[in-house]
């Protein structure tokens, strides 16, 4: 029980110091003081990890309150952790993948002045997401959830003086506020009908309960947040913008935190999905739909990073994919296996932006694998990966996710996935081919680019390791996860199962396929960075299916003009009040019995307390 | 036994005080007469009170339940003795106070103690006047702009309170039909919008009292314009009345909806600690800065109050003591260098070290027991209470005590800082002067300072004892 309180708050201590004590620090501590407590937290999570597999399989869960939060002041609130095997995963990923580009960022942040901000922020990240993926209530969550959502925000608008990243960093935060609204909703919902909000209680209640709309609704409004986290249509645009904050940001974000929430989410609540059948289905459908539209709007981007965020989208769309149609455990192991090569993806995209002094335009890199080794192998590692081409782990995982949606009766899901997969393949290539290989498209740049340095390099050949062979986890995991998909009803086909023999051989191939269309187009032929992306359907596929447009056209516009209508209803009352409080302040005047005296104001200060105390009993009898 | 025998403290003060006023008739202006009278009357008192203290005398309610004479208005008194001799003794220059000065006080001790006995509305409400109207008096004894300013906002507010405490009160009487405390919780159901807004009128007239955040806004301007020992007094008689009474009121008459009060007192408590404390950071004036010092007190003592347990109680009526020695200590030191003239700001006091080391260590003991450094009592005080916080599961108040407390400490390093200067300005410490009546408030506070830190047993004990009154309802 100690433990789990001491991995949480391990982070949070760090944000508080660096925050608190960062003009006293040397320049170089925070970066290595951040490290060390993630570090920890690491260790301590593998030792709990192994405490809770020492638990018997029916009963494999630690739970109990931490602290109580507020008792006498209202409604008894506790934070009550809630560790099995689900959030274990969570747990080692969040502090392993993070610590690891906590390590990183020390070499990619090295000369940043506001480095110490930085790692306090990276640090308060780390904290939120641990305190979401603990959470033994729904309220925990959402608290946590928020959280992540203001780390997010604080992180994505780091270099607040871009104007750009300032703009990211506010869209971030409004679509992940309808997302909180969502949850916060649902929760109430569930809560006002069952008076709790922890999981074994609702958990236990569900497996007496048949579907309804009830439980639809409150599904779907939970799945809205998990749609705004997770970069679900339509809540999906913000993830894309994400990437103006500094590049190992973007690997935690993308790989190991944030914006998994909603995949965790959403595997957490499988029992609540059996009563809702058919949100669980929409979220099958969107994640189906998200693997498509993000990888066909993956092909003709020019920005490293930006390639990079829509494979995000897209293969949350996967795990997703895996989650709604009943597959939890491939699901899940899809994400691992995701924070692993995505995290490396970043980083090593990270490394190249470091090399070439702050250039994302793939446009202007190429060749660089004579200059950067140790970043090419691994960055083929993870590319290899993602294209799901055997035996790196993204195969293993992808092909029990789109197995087992094929298996459980989906298979246009399936054929929708499959084509994604092929596409995957084909834009990831064609980003390491255009990036790595080639001629030098900028001799200057190339001319000064280097091999990072080794506390950035060990980090991502480390994850090179884990993208290679992560695959071969997956029985370990099959069975790790096995306990908390068979403590209620809900998951009958949670274990991974593969799809008949012929659909990994047309998956595979079409990788396969696209690996070589890539590999003639941009090695043999040298097709440029842009071509044909300025013909019709590329620029669809470039401006990401326009829906930032048609975004801006159906909620920013009407939503802006109904905030200054409320705005010039509110100057009005404003101004109403503003005369009411004259009028008092007259009488104040009248009051006033001393030259230098505030005896209308100590009164004043006394009603007001007054009324304080009366609306406060007011609302309770 | 007779009603005359268990209330002997309260005739002994009343008599002192009748034969005080033939004291002024027949002594010529500025005799130390009365106050000698007005001195030995509070000795009288606390042998009174110690002698009824020592028969283990059962709880007696007397004038038709009206007031209640418990081991619990026992501490009352002993604790009202205290601040009621201190302030005698430091107003003792007969030249600069007036002769009816310890008249006042004592009067306004009587007011005090009657409140520590009450047990029905009617003496409530004569406890809070007796106690405010002689007060009201020695604000405005100093005939300066910043005294008559003192007591004139001291008695707008005062009065304004008085109403809105009248008003719950005949708001309770309405809904209750009873005068008495006990009958409250069994009167009617305590969801009565009524009975609700008559206790939360009621308790917003005491919290006036003991300064709660936000009907604090008059303490530090009379705190300021007041004389010094009248400043104490406040500083330590009126936080004891308003105490005392808020916690019987509520622990007799709503001990059953704790509800309806507790969490309300809790919210104010952590409010008063962090505000109290925190505007006492910035203060230069000393006598503002107790006052705001005494702010952040208050919110430590409604702790004992919110939690509403014997544990609470306890610790409440305990942290009295201490803090009331260090405001009698601390202000023994601040007539000694005001001498009466001035207002005493922190540069006044630069240079104290060098010049006075054994004023100044006095002067140490005070903050640091303020501040709740080990080996005072405030530490003790300060211990019980965060302890009775957790007891209670509201980490949220030990929290809060926690915070206040160092914003506290922050305060009272200040002074200890200016103290050390080695550069002091001309006029520090030019008007120095003391008497003996200041080294016996001196001696007194520094002794059950330190007792108090480092052997707090047998107080410990007697409050114990006069909490039980706790389980009596």
């Amino acid at each position: 029980m100690q433990g789990v309180a001491e991995i949480v708050l391990l982070p949070l201590f760090g944000a508080i110091t660096i925050g608190m004590f960062k003009g006293l620090m040397p320049k170089k501590l925070p970066g290595i003081w951040a490290s060390l407590l993630v570090g920890i937290s690491f260790l301590i999570s593998i030792a709990e990890a192994l405490k809770l597999s020492r638990l018997p399989v029916h009963h494999r869960f630690l739970t109990g309150a931490v602290f109580p939060l507020i008792t006498g002041f209202g409604p008894a609130i506790h934070w009550r952790y809630y560790l099995d095997p689900l959030s274990g995963l969570w747990l080692l990923v969040i502090t392993g993948v993070g610590m690891l580009i906590h390590v990183y960022s020390i070499g990619y942040m090295h000369d940043d002045p506001h480095k110490a901000r930085y790692f306090s922020y990276l640090n308060f990240f780390v904290f939120a997401m641990l305190l979401l993926v603990l959470a033994g209530n729904l309220l925990i969550l959402l608290i946590g959830w928020a959280l992540v959502g203001l780390a997010s925000y604080l992180l994505i608008g780091f270099w607040y003086q871009r104007p750009s990243a300032v703009r990211a960093a506010k869209k971030a935060f409004v679509m992940n506020t309808v997302g909180d609204v969502g949850i916060l909703l649902g929760l109430t919902l569930l809560y006002v009908h069952y008076h709790t909000v922890s999981y074994p209680g609702l958990f236990r209640i569900f497996d007496h309960q048949t579907p309804s709309a009830f439980f639809e609704w409150t599904a779907f409004l939970l799945y809205v947040g998990a749609m705004a986290k997770s970069a679900q249509f339509p809540l999906h645009m913000w993830l894309v913008d994400a990437m103006e904050g500094p590049t190992p940001v973007s690997a935690l974000i993308h790989a190991a935190t944030m914006v998994t929430a909603g995949v965790y989410l959403m595997a957490r609540l499988y029992p609540l999905l059996r009563l809702a059948p058919d949100v669980a289905y929409l979220v099958a459908a969107i994640g189906a739909f998200m693997t498509i539209f993000a990888a066909s709007s993956a092909i003709f981007q020019r920005d490293i990073k930006k390639v990079l965020a829509f494979s995000t989208v897209s293969q949350l769309g996967y795990m997703m994919l895996g989650v709604g149609v009943g597959a939890f455990s491939a699901g899940v192991f899809h994400f691992m296996m995701h924070a692993f090569f995505k995290a490396l993806l970043f980083l090593g995209a990270g490394s190249v932006i470091h090399a070439l002094s702050g250039e994302q335009d793939m446009n202007r890199m190429g060749g660089l694998w004579r200059k950067m080794p140790w970043t090419t192998w691994s960055f083929l590692a993870a590319t290899l990966a993602i294209s799901g081409i055997p035996p790196f782990s993204g195969y293993f995982s992808k092909e029990a996710v789109l197995g087992e949606t094929y298996n459980l009766g989906h298979p246009i899901l399936w054929v929708v996935g499959a084509v994604a997969a092929g596409l995957t393949s084909f834009y990831m290539f064609r980003l390491f081919f255009l990036t790595f290989f080639g001629k030098p498209r900028d001799a200057s740049l190339y001319e000064h680019a280097h091999e990072a340095p080794w506390i950035m390099t060990v980090p991502v050949v480390i994850l090179g390791v884990f993208a290679t062979f992560g695959g071969f986890l997956k029985n370990w995991v099959n069975q790790w996860l096995a306990p908390t998909f068979s403590l209620y009803r809900g998951a009958p086909h949670a274990a991974m199962e593969s799809g008949p023999i012929w659909t990994t051989i047309f998956t595979v191939g079409l990788a396969v396929i696209a690996f070589f269309i890539a590999y003639a187009l941009y090695i043999r032929k040298s097709t440029a960075t842009n071509a044909a992306s300025e013909s019709g359907p590329g620029r669809w596929m470039y401006r990401a299916w326009y829906m930032d447009t048609v975004w801006t056209y159906l909620a920013v516009v009407p939503f802006q003009k109904i905030g200054n209508a409320v705005m010039q209803a509110e100057t009005g009352i404003l101004a109403t009040v503003k005369g009411i409080g004259t009028v008092v302040w007259d009488w104040g005047e009248d009051l006033r019995p001393l030259e230098t005296g505030y005896v209308r104001r100590y009164a004043l200060s006394m009603m007001v307390g007054v009324g304080a105390l009366l609306v406060y009993y007011l609302i309770r009898v | 036994m007779s009603a005359t025998s268990t209330m002997l403290p309260e005739y002994v003060i009343l008599g002192t005080l009748l034969i005080a006023m033939l004291g002024i008739m027949v002594s010529r202006a500025h005799s130390t007469l009365p106050s000698w009278i007005g001195l030995l009357g509070t000795i009288g008192g606390l042998w009174a009170t110690a002698d009824l203290w020592s028969r283990h005398l059962k709880p007696v309610l007397l004038f038709n339940q009206s007031l209640s004479v418990d081991n619990y208005s026992l501490f009352v008194d002993f604790l009202v003795m205290i601040a009621a001799g201190s302030t005698i003794l430091l107003g003792w220059q007969g030249e600069r106070e007036h002769d009816e000065f310890p008249v006042l006080v004592l009067l306004s001790a009587l007011g005090m103690m009657t409140l520590g006995m009450s047990a029905n509305l009617i003496t409530l409400f004569l406890g809070v006047e007796i106690l405010s109207l002689p007060l009201y008096i020695l604000a405005a004894s100093h005939r300066d702009p910043l005294g008559g300013e003192a007591g004139l906002k001291y008695f707008l507010l005062g009065a304004f309170s008085s109403g809105i405490l009248l008003f719950g009160l005949a708001l309770i009487y309405g809904a209750t039909g009873s005068m008495t405390f006990t009958d409250f919780a069994t009167a009617v159901s305590s969801n009565s919008p009524i009975l609700a807004a008559g206790l939360m009128l009621a308790l917003v007239g005491i919290l006036f009292k003991l300064a709660i955040v936000p009907f604090h806004m008059w303490v530090p301007d009379v705190y300021e314009g007041s004389p010094d020992a009248v400043t104490s007094f406040m500083a330590f008689g009126t936080k004891v009345g308003a105490a005392v009474i808020l916690l019987r009121f509520l622990a007799y008459g709503f001990y059953l909806s704790p509800d309806a009060w507790g969490p309300l007192l809790g919210y104010l408590a952590l409010l008063t600690m962090i505000v109290g404390n925190l505007v006492a950071l910035t203060q230069t004036n000393l006598k503002r800065l107790f006052g705001y010092s005494g702010i952040g007190h208050a919110g430590f003592l409604l702790i004992g109050v919110a939690v509403h347990s014997v544990v609470g109680a306890r610790a409440m009526l305990f942290y009295l003591l201490p803090y009331g020695l260090a405001v009698i200590g601390a202000f023994a030191i601040i007539t000694m260098i005001s001498n009466g003239e001035k207002n005493v700001t922190i540069h006044d006091l630069e240079g104290l070290a060098h010049k006075k080391p054994w004023a100044a260590a006095l002067f140490i003991v005070f903050m640091l027991s303020f501040a709740g450094i080990p080996l005072t009592g405030g530490f003790i005080g300060k211990f019980y209470l965060l302890q009775a916080a957790l007891f209670a599961h509201q980490p949220g108040l030990a929290v809060g005590l926690v915070v206040g407390t160092f914003l506290g400490l922050g305060a009272y390093l200040r002074p200890l800082q200016a103290m050390f200067r080695h550069e002091s300005n001309e006029q520090a410490l030019a008007g120095w002067n003391v008497n003996w009546a200041q080294i016996v408030v001196l001696v007194v506070a520094v002794v059950g300072t330190i007792g108090l830190g480092v052997y707090p047993t047998p107080v410990v004990h007697m409050v114990n004892q006069s909490a039980n009154f706790f389980w009596l309802h």
